[in-house]
């Protein structure tokens, strides 16, 4: 491949991923917080006119000097960069004189590279203005001013890209000390690097420097001694030098002050240290509230639906194997999943506009202090925030933690916080412990799951930092967006998309696993005492033994042992296994209320159903997080653990609290 | 010549209170990485606000808002 390759390197939190999205027309995840981006995303740039390119999304960074496991990625990519590299460098106007740091960096380095500055119209709202022209003159590469409309935005970047206006500055010179020069220059003869580069390097934390560069740590080492003894504030110095050149830059184009932008204003409320928590705490709650009052109605709707299409196609179509599979199997498994999509797109919509709006990153500054007390930090507490959504995206958020100990802990306990997909579970578990339950209620309930998980998960994180994972306090940086309004066409898409996400999930797995489990309920094998038996019910003998002590039956055993594909197998199979033996047309929630055992006591008991609850939050069964987990942490060992670990406890939980309501 | 009693850390200064960077006191990845953010000495800081139970402390330096961890703060000294 010899087609170019675009970096879009910049700041956190600049918007690379937005022009990412317009220049390849992807729908990767943005929103207004530092570290939306934790791996580098590829995507391939074309337009009619023939012009192709692959493009990198590269995650935000400070500067070169890497210190983060995402800012290695990204050294490792411009340091084996070659001549079809070109370097996209998103700033933000707000925090110019912060973001020109890396771009003097980039500068030295000799790629290809168009500045790209966002923003600048909020900066004009700020009572400043920006001099591009002056700007362009002093750094002497092109720079392009993008517009807040997304459609002049969206062709001016894919302007920069199609039209190959990128330029190596080279004769890019600052005047750090003489002395220093020289020795860099003779650490560049001897690696055989640019000077440039040698700079940037002695910078780079020691231990990972060899790794990240396969060179010889001696001659760095050398070179350091010397440094430290010769000039004590050589750090210091190199870095100062860098900001006296941006800051006569920026004289130029632009003016500084401290005043206060819009936002601010909203932010005494927001941070403020009791009535920030009350006001994210309503916010929540009536969120939740309003989420599940408004799809009470779909969700009604749908049930009687279910139940009519039932009645209708049992009196229209003959009475053959087909039909009572499409009735029992597929109506009764994947419409019954079906039921609750619109909370769990509503769900995902509320949370897409929490970190839209920069909302997230206000509650993770109120919390970092509390967090630091149990050895975490407000970043793992915004991982943990994510899984909210969905534990996969919140695993794979904690990347950004810099402290390993840290970012273990925070994996190890994040399948405690309840994730979205948990919610129809609860949903069909609370209404069968407590019928006629007003929605208000119903919101108090899984208010109280989710604030018992996230509980739950802190104070065992609290327990891991203190007996096993012990390190010294992890380090946070953060920056505070301004809050902005939520970007509606973004949150819809993100609802869309995981509208489709969902009903594709519904349509391919659960599906299949419906027909699969429809079948295995006819297919009958012979029982140890010579009874027939179909295979679902004989495994769910086997389990129901397993599960009797914590209050569950074989069908819940089989349910149980399903949800570890998709939670929404859960729903699903018990769909399926109360169809087929009914045999009548209704709806879940009726079936498993009148469901009794062969003593003609009800299935789903006040105790059960706790247990089921209890069960569901605190055990690991979800595949996709057990395949992220060995993923993330790179050790079967720790995957097993956590998964042996929630478990466990789960069941040991379960037994108890049955024990003691029954 | 600066009189140490002028000399504190970044995390004593009060709320709106407005100081200039003396030095960044530590010498590992995380002392560069504050250098790389701007806190380079003589450099205008202002402190916005304080989050509960030593928390963020929320500053503008170089016309961008950051929030430093307690710990990070402590490494920061500052003269007004």
């Amino acid at each position: 491949m010899n087609a170019r390759r675009i970096f879009l390197v910049g700041n956190p939190n600049v918007g690379k991923t937005t022009l990412f999205n317009d220049l390849t027309g992807a729908q990767e995840k943005v929103a207004n917080y530092v570290g939306v981006t934790h791996a580098t995303q590829q995507g391939i740039f074309s337009d009619p006119l023939g012009h192709r390119a692959t493009v990198y999304d590269l995650p935000g960074t400070y500067s070169i000097s890497a210190y983060t496991p995402e800012e290695h990625e990204i050294f490792d990519l411009l340091y084996h960069a070659d001549h079809q590299a070109r370097v996209v460098y998103v700033l933000d106007a707000r925090s110019l004189e912060r973001n020109l740091f890396l771009g003097t960096q980039l500068l030295e380095l000799g790629l290809p590279i168009c500045f790209v500055i966002c923003f600048a119209h909020c900066l004009q709202k700020q009572g400043h203005w920006l001099d591009v022209k002056a700007l362009e003159e002093k750094l002497q590469v092109p720079i392009v001013c993008l517009s807040a409309r997304s459609s002049i935005r969206r062709r001016q970047i894919r302007e920069v890209v199609a039209q190959d206006r990128f330029q190596v500055r080279k004769d890019f010179h600052l005047s750090f000390p003489h002395e220093i020069e020289l020795l860099w220059d003779q650490l560049a003869q001897k690696t055989g690097l640019s000077s440039g580069w040698c700079g940037l390097l002695l910078l780079q934390d020691p231990a990972q420097r060899g790794r990240l560069t396969g060179l010889k740590e001696t001659d760095f080492a050398q070179t350091v001694a010397v440094l430290d003894q010769q000039f004590p504030q050589w750090k210091t110095k190199a870095i100062t030098v860098r900001y006296e050149w941006i800051e006569k830059c920026v004289q130029v184009s632009i003016h500084h002050s401290l005043h206060t932008s819009f936002s601010w204003n909203w932010d005494w409320l927001l941070l403020h240290r009791i009535w920030g928590p009350i006001v994210t705490g309503s916010l929540f709650f009536i969120a939740l509230l309003s989420i599940f009052a408004i799809s009470e109605y779909p969700m009604v709707a749908g049930e009687r639906g279910i139940e009519a299409l039932q009645t209708w196609l049992k009196g229209c179509l003959p009475d053959t194997w087909w039909r009572a599979l499409l009735l029992e199997g597929v109506i009764g498994g994947v419409g019954n999943v079906l039921l609750f999509l619109p909370q769990f797109v509503l769900t995902v919509g509320f949370l897409s506009v929490l970190e839209n709006t920069g909302y997230v990153v206000r509650m993770v500054y109120l919390l970092d202090g509390w967090m630091k007390k149990i050895g975490l930090s407000g970043a793992s507490f915004l991982s943990l925030i994510s899984c909210y959504a969905c534990t996969i995206p919140g695993i794979m958020q904690a990347r950004c933690l810099w402290n390993r100990e840290e970012r273990l802990t925070t994996l190890f306990v994040a399948p405690w916080v309840n994730c979205a997909s948990r919610i129809p579970i609860y949903l069909l578990l609370i209404s069968l412990l407590f019928q006629n339950i007003t929605p208000c209620q119903k919101t108090l309930l899984i208010f109280a799951i989710y604030l018992t998980g996230l509980m739950a998960a802190l104070l065992l994180a609290a327990f891991i930092r203190k007996f096993f994972l012990k390190t010294r306090m992890t380090v946070s940086i953060s920056e505070i967006p301004p809050l902005i309004w939520p970007q509606w066409t973004y949150v819809l898409k993100v609802m869309k998309a995981q509208m489709l996400f969902f009903l594709k999930k519904a349509g391919t797995w659960v599906f299949a696993f419906s027909v699969f489990l429809w079948l295995c309920l006819h297919l009958n094998i012979s029982a140890s005492n010579g009874e027939k038996i179909d295979c679902v019910h004989w495994m769910g003998g086997k389990l129901e033994k397993i599960l009797k002590p914590i209050g569950f039956d074989g069908n819940l055993g089989v349910s149980l042992l399903s949800s570890f594909g998709t939670r929404e197998n859960f729903i699903s199979t018990l769909g399926v296994l109360y169809n087929v033996d009914t045999k009548q047309p209704g709806c879940l929630r009726e079936q498993l209320q009148q469901a009794v055992d062969r003593k003609g006591k009800p299935v789903y008991s006040f105790a059960t159903c706790i247990s089921l609850i209890l069960f569901f939050m605190f055990s690991l069964q979800c595949m996709g997080t057990f395949i992220s987990m060995r993923f993330e942490t790179h050790s079967w060992r720790l995957t097993l653990l956590q998964f042996f670990f929630m478990n466990g406890f789960s069941y040991g939980l379960c037994f108890i609290v049955y024990h003691l309501l029954s | 010549m600066l009189q140490s009693s002028m000399i504190k850390c970044i995390s004593e200064l009060c709320k709106k209170e407005t100081a200039c960077v003396y030095k960044v006191d530590r010498e590992d990845a995380l002392g560069v990485r504050l250098l790389e953010l701007g806190f380079t000495p003589g450099t205008k800081i202002q402190l916005v606000r304080r989050a509960p139970q030593q928390g963020f402390i929320e500053i503008v330096v170089r016309g961008s808002r950051l929030a430093l961890g307690w710990a990070e703060a402590q490494s920061i000294m500052v003269y007004s």
